[in-house]
């Protein structure tokens, strides 16, 4: 909740008359940092009494002794500031607030808000948190840092983008929050350097989120990035940090000489012949560590410089970041090349005009980490160890040889070989005007624009000699374009009667449209495949596919208001309303309405608690209630949708012929969630414990959910329907300590959430489910959302050990009334749920669940004399992981390596209770979907330390040097958990339907770098 | 002074953009790139196609174009082979709801009747086009409509009837009709499509369905309905009309070439190579041939076949030993192979049928064709789903359930003439079994009038499924039982289950047919 703005000052326009006057007149503005006048600014000239304050307008006006050279000016809240006159006799002079103070001010939706009048929830992370940790997506730093906020990492890949969660996971429908960079609710998070961002502020209540109405069901994360300040000298930031990574763990596998052991065992057991491939000593031999192979050296390298500053009218501020991260695999990479230009201008005092402009152009290669046919680390996981990456020939090693190893690609030739980039070019950026119309009263434009284009490159070579051939090289182009057009006019008044009674109204209009479009070709069979000659028109058009399509263009449209009161500061009110309309929904479904209030009560003002208790220096209460929106599902559901290529042959001559191909839902509209909120936010010994208590209940109502239909429509695709109820509730805790020991100085900070999903309304009934993909070979359903479960639950049976005897099957209460003749002593003992003594589907269970009961940070900074170190914890607990990959790690009908682990098998009574007997008929089905493959997912994990040192006063010569910043950091430093697969970081593998399943996802990695930071 | 009113002028300027916005009705968005009921049926060429979108439906590989033979072999004439385990259930009489055969079916149905529901709503609110097309496009789908309700009429008896309102209003879980109301709509429809529909068509549109078809419908649904009268009548309308006369050859219904410009052809699947799968080629076709083999015809079917019917048993069967044009399959003779005519030829290559390519000495010849380049099957094969010949032998059938033996002697001559076979004169009811059975075998008929006829008692299901499927007397299948006798259950063996999932979603709107 530490909010430190690192806008500075300030000031000065001077008009110098005279020198000589034994006495001069100077006249001057005092706003805040964000415009507003301040009134009762205490102006004096130092060492003397001679002083006045500002008037209501902000303005003073002040006759000096001659030599005065220096004004102070203070303010209770602000910090103290000495202003240097110069030759000026008209001053414009910024008060910053002094951090946690009375005037600190938070960023909210449409403006800023004075932090202790809020009565909503937000949580701030200052871009300080943020800053030079290894990560292409700042909101992977973000991880850890605010209460409620559950960063989930969709992979190691470079450039993954992760997936944040606000307060729990709100739909099975798309449950992304809305991001707004720069008050523009476009880009991706992806396309902004960490550096650049001087504070990420969420908003988590529907008090501070429903001035977003139908995009704000989800949470919203407000990205503000760092500009210039009015007469501050040019100052010039250089970052350089260069960083390599490894991969953090490798799974035991077996060796080749086990691995044929094994095999033979399998056949045997089953007494089927062995395949003579097992007794060939070449595949008893072992020749390569495929994880190894695959699983290289990573390297992150980042440069960025900052020039900002500003006039006493206008502030700059330019940046440009390059940042280049190559990942373990071979070819996976992403890089990004930016540049941001924020400006600010001021007209008469009264006008400000400003944008903020941002491109970049990223590039990167993710190789495909899910498949199980091509997937690369499944692909390692997997293929015969005996088999050598490169033949001695150079041609690469392949399974072809024999059935028995596995109809899988040689893993290193498959990230090696294909020549894959995949560009984005991107431009966000808005221009605003704002005017102060008369005190109070200000009137603001502001135009926002954004554009992606995309451009896909992918060139894959023939290899003819591997067992998934590729028989043509393939080259395929193809291009997106996105934008999104947004204008907004807003109008603040901002008053306060009779002292006491402050007013704060913001109200307006804003509108954005959205367009797409893509197109892209591809040709097979290239003759000659070398670099120069990659050219469609080189492909053969007997293989040749196009595609292209134009999105539909959609638009919203939105009226707002949002009221703040206080009295004394002490009593606080905010009632919010937006009217929001969608053009995703039919005409009469357009428009919806979102109410939101929330009041707050300083209890740390009243009297009897000021005289009483000391030790609290600030205590408030709020709490509030409000409505929010969902718009995000798919365009057009309320039409009927027309497909073509539904042809038919007259004549012998094909004609084109068309269908309803889905059908329509007149009906839909948005998802609503509705939201309780009550928190208490407190700071103790002088604030240096300053910390947030916070209780929410969320309730997603006409969750869009796929409903079926009777079968009496035929064939087309159904649309969702507004049915479906969701409740996330839970518990925030922020707690932050500072404190400064002589030189020492020091902070932490720790969070936390508690937060209980389930979803209360789906079919009504404990039939119906919404399923999710299915993984892998053994085609294993692993997770189902049911009413009444947590959202994507692992389902299956449940297991008691293993057979271990003959006995033990012929006495099993489970299996009485079953069919025993497939199993046998080294099986997997199922448990019937529905004591009918048979083991059928109808024993499957819910398993556990994916989404945490608990997400967690841990944040330390320390700084002596020169020295700084900082730190962050991230973890989750009460959480459960399904290791999917450990089922075809074990899988003994799988004609591919398996886990060391397998060497652990059952071969034997006592031998083993959890790792199945090896059969290749697997007449039991002993690797069905069960709680042997479900793991507790818990962790903590170090995700950065930094240790640095600042050389200031540095001279060389007589010339000073810059300030410099040499530091040594860790990113994923370590991870302490129970899970026994690559990481215990899964996220997403089907949307929100899927949680937490591990499909041998591309690892994390562990990044040392070392940086330097100087400022000139 | 000055100052102020630049704050002024400023102001207005941003107010008056702010009202007049400059982004102009954001909510007003066209689904670009998508056609959807609001921008299509604008032209005659949107009906054209919208047509066409119905007749597509016929290309569906687990409807009409193959899975919907499955239940031809509930008969005695074919059995099934192959790793479909439902098909299996079906012959056996064990289909349960839950078979996969069941859903597709029904859905693929279904989905005929919602694109005719949409081309009944639609055409008629097209603008401006060609009046004659327009009312030809409403035939069209009236036909293929009731053509759907017909084949859910025949194999699943009751069930809901969805038109055009259901489709407006969304609402698709409406209960069972009873078989009378739908039958009533079927005709309804028919009686429309015949009214509507041309009696031939130009080049161009060959492969439209006409009036005759439309008439043959007719015909057949009054027989299933035991309207012998009405049957008759539109019988003879398409019997009479020289524009749907019989081919010269028999085999011309079945040999690519002669399928296009066939006057008998009055309604098929008009397959086309390197366009749609045509899968009731690859489905009935040998394994060895590059088909899937799925459905050999029985000893008890060959048999059936009157010693001096060649054209029609060398059109409709291949035995072992036979030969196929344009097959360019060279298959080695195994041991299993070796008898018959390739008794001591093991190891030696043949381009004939080998006994290892059927589970019954035969595989259905009908279906079955190659491509002269010798490069594979040949999907330019129509599949006919209604013939003149059909509409012949029911009109006979109803003159001698109505007037006696010999009433239909003259309908069946002629489809004995063509056949190279010699009259018959005073011709019973069992012998318009016979000639049904020879001259439609294969085509999905056999069973059906085997269930039409035992409902009403004129033969007995049970002495016909009651004995086993026999292979050929030949080695080395030595009239071995491919499937044992079964048996018939009474009502429920008369129509399949609706799909479970049906009756799961309807959440007992829809109930499960008796005995299931």
């Amino acid at each position: 909740m530490k909010q430190q703005k690192t806008l500075f000052l300030t000031l000065i326009l001077l008009l110098c008359t005279s020198w000589l006057l034994a006495q001069q007149s100077i006249t001057g503005t005092v706003t805040d940092s964000i415009g507003n006048r301040l009134q009762s600014v205490s102006v004096l000239v130092p060492g003397t009494s001679v002083g006045t304050t500002t008037n209501e307008n902000g303005n003073f006006s002040i006759t000096v002794p001659q030599g005065t050279t220096q004004l102070d000016f203070s303010l209770v809240g602000y910090k103290k500031q000495t202003v240097a006159i110069g030759t000026k006799t008209d001053l414009i002079v910024t008060m910053l607030p002094v951090p946690n103070g009375l005037a600190d001010v938070v960023v909210v939706g449409y403006g800023v808000q004075r932090k202790r009048d809020v009565t909503g929830t937000i949580s701030s992370v200052s871009g300080d948190a943020l800053k030079n940790i290894p990560v292409s997506n700042s909101a992977q730093a973000l991880q850890g840092r605010a209460a409620g906020v559950n960063i989930v990492r969709t992979d190691g890949a470079p450039g993954s983008v992760p997936t944040i969660r606000i307060r729990g996971t709100g739909t099975i429908n798309s449950a992304d929050p809305l991001v707004v960079i720069d008050g523009v609710p476009a880009g991706s998070l992806n396309d902004v350097n960490p550096n650049d961002i001087a504070s990420i502020e969420i908003l988590k209540d529907a008090s501070s989120s429903a001035i977003y109405g139908t995009r704000a069901a989800n949470g919203v994360v407000l990205v503000t990035t760092k500009k210039g300040n009015f007469g501050e000298q040019l100052k010039a930031s250089v970052n350089l940090y260069t960083g390599t990574s490894k991969a953090i763990k490798y799974l035991d596998l077996l060796t080749a000489p086990d691995l044929a052991m094994l095999k033979k065992e399998a056949y045997t057991n089953d007494g089927l012949t062995v395949p003579g491939i097992w007794s060939d000593p070449y595949y008893a031999t072992q020749r390569t560590d495929w994880q190894r192979a695959l699983l290289g050296t990573g390297k992150t390298n980042n440069a960025d410089v900052a020039l900002r500053g500003g006039s006493s009218n206008s502030t700059y501020s330019f940046s440009g970041n390059y940042y280049d991260e190559q990942g373990l695999i071979p070819n996976s990479y992403f890089k990004r090349y930016s540049a941001r230009i924020n400006s600010e201008h001021r007209l008469f005092k009264i006008i400000r005009v400003g944008e903020n402009f941002l491109y970049s152009n990223t590039q990167g290669n993710a190789p495909d980490t899910r498949s199980t046919q091509t997937g690369t680390v499944w692909s390692a996981l997997r293929f015969n160890p005996a088999i050598p990456v490169k033949n001695e020939d150079g041609s690469w090693g392949t399974s072809k040889a024999d059935n028995e190893l596995g109809d899988i690609n040689n893993p290193v030739m498959t990230a090696v070989d294909p020549d894959i980039k995949n560009t984005n070019n991107n431009i966000l950026t808005n221009a605003y005007i704002e005017i102060d119309i008369v005190k109070g009263l200000r009137a603001r434009a502001n135009f926002g624009y954004s554009q992606n284009q995309y451009v896909g490159y992918n060139f894959t070579p023939a290899e003819p000699e591997q067992t998934r051939s590729i028989t043509l090289a393939t080259l395929s182009q193809g291009e997106a374009h996105s934008s999104s057009l947004l204008e907004e006019y807003t109008i603040t008044y901002n008053n306060t009667f009779a002292k006491d009674h402050s007013v704060n109204f913001t109200g307006g209009y804003s509108a954005q449209t959205f367009k797409s479009s893509n197109f892209g070709a591809s040709r097979n069979g290239f003759d000659d495949p070398s670099d120069p000659l990659r050219n469609l028109n080189n492909g053969n058009p007997a293989y040749q596919y196009n595609y292209g399509s134009k999105g539909v263009k959609s638009g919203l449209a939105s009226y707002f208001g949002r009221l703040n009161y206080s009295y004394k500061s002490k009593y606080l009110l905010t009632l919010t309303m937006r009217a929001d309309g969608s053009s995703k929904f039919p005409v009469n479904e357009q428009w919806g309405y979102f109410p939101a209030f929330s009041a707050g009560w300083r209890i740390s003002d009243e009297a009897f608690f000021k005289n009483n208790i000391h030790f609290i220096n600030d205590l408030k209460l709020t709490g509030g209630w409000g409505e929010l929106g969902n718009q995000a599902v798919p365009d057009l559901q309320y039409l009927a949708i027309i497909g073509t290529n539904q042809n038919y042959n007259f004549d012998n001559t094909p004609v084109n012929g068309v269908a309803v191909t889905s059908l329509a839902n007149p009906n839909i509209t948005w998802e609503r969630a509705q939201m309780t909120n009550i928190s208490l936010e407190f700071g103790l010994l002088q604030n240096k414990i300053i910390g947030t208590l916070t209780y929410f209940d969320k309730n997603t109502k006409d969750m869009l959910i796929p409903y079926p239909l009777t079968e009496t429509y035929g064939i087309a695709a159904i649309p969702n329907q507004n049915i479906g109820t969701l409740n996330n509730r839970g518990i925030e805790v922020e707690l932050n300590y500072q404190n400064k020991v002589g030189d020492f100085t020091y902070s932490i900070g720790a969070n936390a959430s508690f937060i209980k999903n389930k979803v209360t309304f789906l079919y009504g009934d404990k039939d119906n489910y919404i399923g999710s993909v299915l993984y892998g070979r053994q085609a294993l359903e692993t997770s189902r959302t049911y009413e009444g479960q947590p959202i994507a639950s692992f389902y299956g049976f449940k297991t008691a050990g293993l057979y271990q005897n003959q006995k033990e099957i012929d006495e099993d209460a489970n299996i009485a009334n079953d069919d025993k003749t497939n199993i046998k002593p080294g099986d997997v003992r199922f448990v019937d749920q529905n004591n009918d003594g048979k083991i059928d589907d109808q024993d499957r269970i819910y398993l556990g669940n994916p989404n945490p009961k608990a997400v967690f940070g841990i944040n330390g900074n320390a700084g002596y004399k020169n020295f700084d170190l900082s730190f962050s914890f991230a973890g989750v607990s009460g959480v459960s992981l399904y290791n999917a990959d450990r089922v075809a790690g074990l899988d003994a009908t799988g004609v591919f390596n398996w886990y060391a682990d397998q060497l652990n098998r059952w071969h034997g009574e006592g031998t083993s209770n959890t790792v199945p007997r090896l059969t290749k008929e697997n007449l039991h089905n002993n690797y069905r979907s069960s709680d042997l493959w479900v793991e507790d997912g818990s962790y903590i994990a170090l995700k950065n330390i930094a240790l640095g040192y600042t050389f200031n006063q540095l001279h060389a010569g007589a010339t000073k040097l810059p300030d410099v910043r040499l530091y040594v950091s860790c990113y994923n430093a370590f991870y302490i958990t129970k899970y026994t697969g690559f990481t215990p970081e899964l996220g997403y593998t089907d949307g929100n339907r899927q949680r937490g399943v591990d499909v041998a996802q591309y690892p994390s990695a562990r990044t040392f770098t070392v940086g330097a930071s100087i400022n000139f | 002074m000055k100052r102020n009113h630049l704050i002024i002028a400023t102001s207005v300027l941003v107010f008056a953009t702010a009202i007049a916005g400059c982004i102009k009705h954001p909510l007003e968005t066209e689904p670009a790139g998508n056609y959807t009921t609001q921008n299509y049926w604008r032209n005659q060429t949107d009906v054209l196609a919208g047509v066409a979108g119905i007749y597509n439906i016929l290309f569906q590989e687990d409807g009409a174009g193959h899975g919907n033979y499955i239940f031809e072999d509930q008969s005695d004439d074919i059995s099934v082979d192959g790793d479909h385990d439902d098909y299996k259930a079906i012959e056996r009489f064990n289909a349960n709801p839950t078979l996969y055969q069941i859903r597709t079916t029904w859905i693929f149905s279904y989905e005929q009747i919602a694109r005719a529901n949409n081309a009944i709503i639609y055409i008629p609110k097209v603008p401006v086009m060609d009046e004659d097309i327009r009312t030809r496009s409403m035939g069209e789908a009236y036909f293929l409509r009731a053509y759907a309700y017909w084949t859910l009429n025949n194999i699943y008896g009751e069930v809901p009837i969805v038109l055009e309102d259901n489709v407006l209003n969304g609402n698709y879980n409406v209960p069972k009709n009873t078989s009378e109301e739908v039958r009533a709509q079927i005709e309804a429809d028919l009686l429309k499509a015949a009214d509507m529909l041309p009696e031939t068509y130009g080049e161009a549109d060959r492969g439209r369905v006409s009036k005759g078809a439309a008439w043959g419908m007719l015909c057949k649904l009054y027989m299933t309905w035991e309207k012998l009268d009405k049957a008759i009548e539109y019988g003879q309308k398409v019997i009479s009309n020289a524009n749907y006369s019989l081919a010269p050859k028999y085999a011309d219904n079945f040999t690519v070439g002669t399928q296009i410009d066939n006057s008998e052809i009055l309604f098929a699947i008009w397959n086309k190579d390197q366009f749609n799968a045509a899968p009731a080629n690859i489905y009935f076709t040998a394994r060895a041939w590059n088909g899937w083999g799925f459905h050999h015809p029985t000893e008890n079917f060959a048999e059936a076949f009157e010693p001096g019917d060649t054209a029609r048993k060398k059109a409709t069967l291949v035995a072992v030993g036979d030969s196929v044009p344009n097959q360019s399959s060279l298959i080695t003779i195994g041991p299993a192979d070796a008898y018959q005519m390739f008794a001591g030829k093991e190891g030696q290559e043949t381009g004939r049928m080998l006994p290892s390519q059927s589970t019954t000495g035969y595989n259905l010849r009908k279906y079955t064709a190659f491509k002269p380049d010798g490069s594979g099957l040949n999907n330019d094969l129509k599949q006919p789903l209604l013939r003149t010949a059909d509409i012949y032998l029911l009109v006979a059938e109803a003159k001698v359930r109505t007037s006696g033996a010999g009433a239909g002697d003259n309908e069946i001559n002629v489809v004995r003439k063509r056949a190279g076979l010699g009259e018959v004169h005073g011709a019973a009811f069992n012998d318009v079994v016979h000639e049904r059975r020879v001259e439609l075998g294969g085509e999905n008929v056999r069973y059906f009038d085997l269930l039409r006829w035992d409902k009403v008692q004129l033969i007995n299901m049970d002495t016909i499924v009651g004995k086993p499927k026999l292979a050929s007397p030949l080695p080395p299948y030595n009239s071995s039982v491919v499937v044992p006798a079964r048996t018939f259950t009474r009502p429920k063996d008369y129509y399949m289950p609706i799909p479970q999932n049906v009756i799961d979603e309807s959440k007992g709107i829809i109930t499960q047919n008796p005995n299931y």
